[in-house]
C-alpha cells in the first residue's frame, strides 16, 4: 500500500513532456523526475498547485493510493 | 567579470582556526604519548632499579613504584582517549566545511566523543586518587612533587552535552533527508 504519483499518465494524456512541464512549473527536471518515479518523500503545496495549474487537473488526479 | 577571489572557495576563519588548533593539539598529544610511553618503558627496564632506590631512600613503600607505573599507564590511556576525541572532532569540522554537517555519521561521531569523554572522566578518578597518595608520600619525604588530576563536574556536563548533541544531529540528519526528498 503506497501513494502512487500518476504524473506519467497525466503527461501522456496531455501530450506533454516532463521537460516542458519542468519549465512551466519552474522545477528542475531532476526534481520532477524524482516526483514522477515515486521517489519523493514529500511534495510542497506550491509544487502541487503549479502542476495542477499547468496540467489543468485536481490534486486527486495526480496522486493515488493503492 | 569573474575574478580569482570569486572563483576561490569561501574560507571560514573559524573553521580554519579550529582545524589548526586541532592539528596542533593532535601533534602535542602524539608527542606526549611517545614521551609517556618512553617513561613507562624506562620505569619497567633501565630506570627500575634507580626508581626503587629513590623510593627506598624516601622511606616510601614499594607499592609507590607500582602506583607511579599505574599512574603513567592511566595518563597514557587518557591521552589516547583525548587523541581519539580530537580525531572525531576534526572529522566533524571537515564535514562542516564540506557543507554537510547534518549527517548520521556526525551523530555517531558525537556519540563516540561522548563515550570517549566519559571514559576519560572515569580514568581521571583513579588517576586523581593515585596522584593524591603519591603527593602525600612526596610531601612526607620532603620532596616538592605534586601529582594533580582535576575531576570536575563540568566534564560531566560536557559528556551530557555531547550525547544530547548526538541526538540533535541524528534528528537533523533525518530532517535533512526529508528536505532532500521534498519536491
Amino acid at each position: 500500500m503506497a501513494i502512487r504519483v500518476k504524473l506519467d499518465d497525466l503527461l501522456h494524456e496531455r501530450r506533454m513532456t516532463l521537460t516542458e512541464l519542468a519549465e512551466r512549473v519552474g522545477l528542475t527536471l531532476a526534481n520532477l523526475s524524482i516526483l514522477k518515479t515515486g521517489k519523493a518523500r514529500a511534495i510542497r503545496f506550491s509544487t502541487l498547485e503549479a502542476i495542477c495549474r499547468e496540467l489543468q487537473c485536481q490534486p486527486g488526479d495526480l496522486l493515488g493510493y493503492d | 567579470m569573474p575574478t580569482a577571489t570569486m572563483s576561490a572557495p569561501r574560507r571560514d576563519p573559524l573553521l580554519a582556526a579550529a582545524k589548526i588548533v586541532i592539528v596542533l593539539l593532535i601533534a602535542i598529544l602524539i608527542f606526549a604519548m611517545a614521551m609517556v610511553a618512553i617513561g613507562i618503558g624506562a620505569i619497567l627496564t633501565v630506570g627500575r632499579a634507580e626508581l626503587l632506590a629513590e623510593i627506598a631512600v624516601a622511606e616510601a613503600p614499594v607499592l609507590a613504584y607500582w602506583a607511579i607505573l599505574a599512574l603513567m599507564l592511566l595518563i597514557e590511556s587518557l591521552l589516547f582517549l583525548v587523541l581519539r576525541f580530537l580525531f572525531e572532532l576534526r572529522r566533524i569540522v571537515l564535514s562542516v566545511e564540506e557543507g554537510d554537517p547534518f549527517h548520521p555519521a556526525n551523530a555517531d561521531r558525537l556519540a563516540r566523543m561522548g563515550w570517549l569523554a566519559l571514559g576519560a572522566w572515569l580514568l581521571t578518578l583513579p588517576a586523581s586518587m593515585i596522584g593524591a597518595w603519591l603527593t602525600r608520600l612526596a610531601i612526607a619525604a620532603g620532596e616538592d612533587l605534586r601529582f594533580e588530576a582535576q575531576v570536575g563536574e563540568e566534564s560531566l556536563l560536557l559528556i551530557l552535552t555531547l550525547f544530547i548533541l548526538a541526538r540533535v544531529f541524528r534528528h537533523g540528519a533525518a530532517m535533512r533527508d526529508d528536505l532532500e526528498g521534498t519536491v
